[in-house]
């Protein structure tokens, strides 16, 4: 069984061989291929590049084609404000300015429909056989809040009708949209729409539900493919109008209880997707750390309908060592971290081991091990707390930083026996474990060691 | 009319989210004498904290949030019109000023925030988002604000609050503000680190904690040095 029949046999809620993993490698793909988040998400090049790459990488089941749910507000008017390394954000609201009945429903050319559609056309062709791609639609709440602006909750309440015609513009938007991405050949629709995190289950009845119902059919009936539902953040209370609406798939982020979105979804027989921590786990967690989440959802999740997944978009400077650490153990490739160490890329290979450093006697030695100072917070402030009590021990401290990124760095972690990132070490023992001391806290560890 | 009564009505028409009825209860109090700063605290402010606790408890949600937040500040601007200036002296908790940081245009939980500090007896002056750290400072000076409230949506954005804490200590004029974090990443480790003054998970927490760091004359949770930053 390949990665695609796994995915769209457990989309139909029947048993596989083993659990699906689909990591929704959005714009940390671009980081993969070494370009920031809009260069990404401009070029049909530079997806097709990083999407072939996460294939080679994380091994997947499914993986999703562009992950940016700004791109339909933006074909219809609405303004992006750019980021390096997050996906743009809707900086104006069109409805704003003109009128519903102004705006045309987009076409294949309009916007950054054109370059979406040529990746996908590209890796249809190129991995269709091989993995499920999902192409993902933004909507129908979501895009009508981007076109809206925040005046639609208000409408909610006071002009339901509104809202009712607005949410059928964004119907027919994610119509077309599925259409123009069914003839490249993907296999997945999956309409995104997170901010039904952010309405009560009687609004989600009221105006979501029925266009969501609409919309799947028309993917399921019409188009003849599968449908699946993303909600990032909490969908806790709406996750079973979710599952009425009959899509074939629910996803949903880490604040939504696995074993509570399980029941619920198995009872509609939908399959249910989740539900990796972004930034405590894979962003800022070790491979050691993902790995023991992943196999504990697995077990949470495990028998027919569960697909392996992160909560949400894989944030940018995730290292990519915890993707890997995640494939391998889904592949059953991996068993140890020297196992890990050595599937690193070749690069690694001529790096310079991390020797033991010398304990003398009125000296102490400090050694951070991080996932990279530079893109990882926590990690960042850990160094400098040291760096800034540096000069009082002139002569006394000797310091270095090691990089659990590398080779030399993950076999350092394990025989050390960190299991957290950030952790200081003095004198080989770990003093902090992932909480950046103060001042006083660091300083009374070292003349503890000192005397 | 009992002035309870009308507190009561004012509370409830905010918890209801009616805004005509809001107005109506506010023209009520004063014309019927209802002193507008108890008005403002026991009434329409008490109708707002009822829904944020719901939304606390995940019983509402953000369209309740901001259409009661609507409520409130349509009804308040009535009563405001009709305190005196020492009135107006008397209900002020402290001046704040609120922002999202620069790269950051998420606003939606930054103007939750700002109604609920108002409706907790807060002057409020909204620079709105993607603030560079110049512009606040400038305002800081300008509004001669107590509490400098600077909100972060993103992971990515969160370091860029550091940028105002920099900033104020270059400039000396640290000690001359409290600096109080919001945004869904940011968490009392952060607040620490960066040497701010006060952190808030959610929008009535952010309430009791501009009030606490008003009250504190004492004890920031880090020293301020530039070597924090």
């Amino acid at each position: 069984m390949n990665g695609k029949e796994r995915v769209l046999k457990t989309l139909s809620f029947e048993p596989v061989d083993r659990t699906p993993w689909v990591p929704y490698a959005g714009v940390q793909t671009a980081n993969l291929i070494g370009v920031d988040a809009e260069e990404y998400l401009k070029s049909a090049d530079n997806i097709v590049k990083g999407i072939t790459k996460a294939y080679e990488m994380y091994q997947p089941d499914g993986l999703p084609i562009v992950f940016d749910i700004q791109m339909e507000a933006e074909a219809l008017g609405c303004e992006l404000k750019w980021a390096k390394n997050n996906p743009p954000a809707v900086a104006t609201h069109i409805l704003e300015s003109k009128e519903l009945s102004e705006l045309k429903l987009p076409s294949e050319n309009d916007g950054r429909y054109p370059i979406a559609l040529d990746a996908a056309r590209q890796l249809a062709e190129k991995f269709g056989d091989k993995i499920a791609l999902y192409a993902l639609i933004c909507g129908p709440f979501t895009l009508a809040l981007h076109l809206r602006g925040i005046k639609i909750f208000s409408e909610m309440m006071k002009k339901k009708e509104d809202v009712d015609k607005l949410m059928a513009f964004c119907v027919e938007v994610g119509k077309d949209l599925a259409r123009m991405y069914a003839e490249t050949g993907v296999e997945v629709i999956a309409f995104v729409d997170p901010m039904t995190s952010q309405i009560s289950p009687k609004h989600y009845e009221r105006f979501v539900k029925q266009p969501t119902l609409e919309l799947n059919r028309y993917v399921r009936n019409t188009l003849g493919l599968k449908v699946t539902s993303f909600c990032c953040g909490d969908s806790t209370k709406n996750l079973e109008l979710m599952c009425q609406t009959e899509t074939d798939g629910i996803a949903f982020d880490e604040n939504v209880s696995l074993a509570h979105a399980k029941e619920v979804a198995s009872k509609y027989k939908v399959s249910f997707g989740g539900n990796l921590p972004l930034t405590t786990v894979m962003l800022f967690g070790s491979p050691i750390e993902n790995v023991e989440e992943a196999r504990k959802e697995m077990e949470i999740g495990k028998g027919t309908g569960f697909i392996l997944s992160p909560g949400c978009d894989i944030p940018y400077n995730t290292p990519i060592n915890n993707l890997v650490a995640i494939s391998n153990y889904i592949n059953g490739k991996f068993s140890s971290l020297d196992d890990l160490g050595s599937a690193q890329d070749d690069g690694a290979e001529d790096e310079a081991e991390f020797e033991d450093v010398e304990i003398k006697p009125g000296h102490v030695f400090i050694e951070i091990v991080t996932l990279d100072s530079e893109g990882c917070a926590p990690c960042q402030y850990m160094c400098e707390a040291v760096k800034i009590i540096l000069p009082k021990y002139e002569g006394k401290i000797t310091w270095r930083e090691s990089l659990v990124k590398t080779r030399a760095g993950i076999k350092r972690m394990a025989k050390l026996g960190v299991k957290n990132l950030p952790a200081m070490l003095i004198n080989n023992e770990v003093v902090f474990d992932n909480i950046t001391p103060s001042e006083k806290e660091l300083m009374d560890a070292i003349e503890k060691r000192l005397s | 009319m009992c002035q309870q009564i009308i507190l009561q009505k004012l509370k409830n028409a905010v918890a209801e989210m009616d805004t005509n009825a809001a107005e109506e209860a506010a023209r009520e109090a004063v014309n019927q004498g209802v002193d507008p700063v108890l008005a403002i605290s026991n009434g329409l402010a008490q109708g707002m904290k009822t829904v944020s606790d719901l939304f606390d408890e995940g019983e509402a949600f953000i369209p309740h949030l901001l259409v009661a937040a609507e409520a409130f500040e349509c009804a308040s601007a009535i009563l405001y019109q009709a305190m005196t200036k020492e009135a107006r002296q008397r209900a002020l908790q402290g001046k704040v000023l609120i922002y999202t940081v620069q790269g950051d245009i998420h606003d939606i939980g930054k103007n939750v925030v700002k109604t609920m500090l108002s409706a907790g007896g807060f002057q409020i002056f909204d620079l709105g988002r993607d603030v560079p750290a110049e512009e606040v400072v400038k305002a800081a000076r300008e509004h001669k604000v107590d509490i400098i409230a600077s909100v972060a949506l993103m992971t990515t954005s969160m370091p860029i609050q550091k940028e105002i804490i920099k900033l104020l200590l270059e400039e000396g004029v640290r000690d001359q503000y409290k600096i109080l974090l919001g945004g869904a990443p940011v968490s009392a480790e952060w607040t620490a680190k960066i040497g701010a003054d006060g952190f808030a998970e959610s929008a009535s927490q952010a309430v009791e904690v501009a009030k606490m760091l008003m009250l504190r004359e004492n004890g920031r949770l880090v020293g301020h040095s530039l070597d924090n930053v």
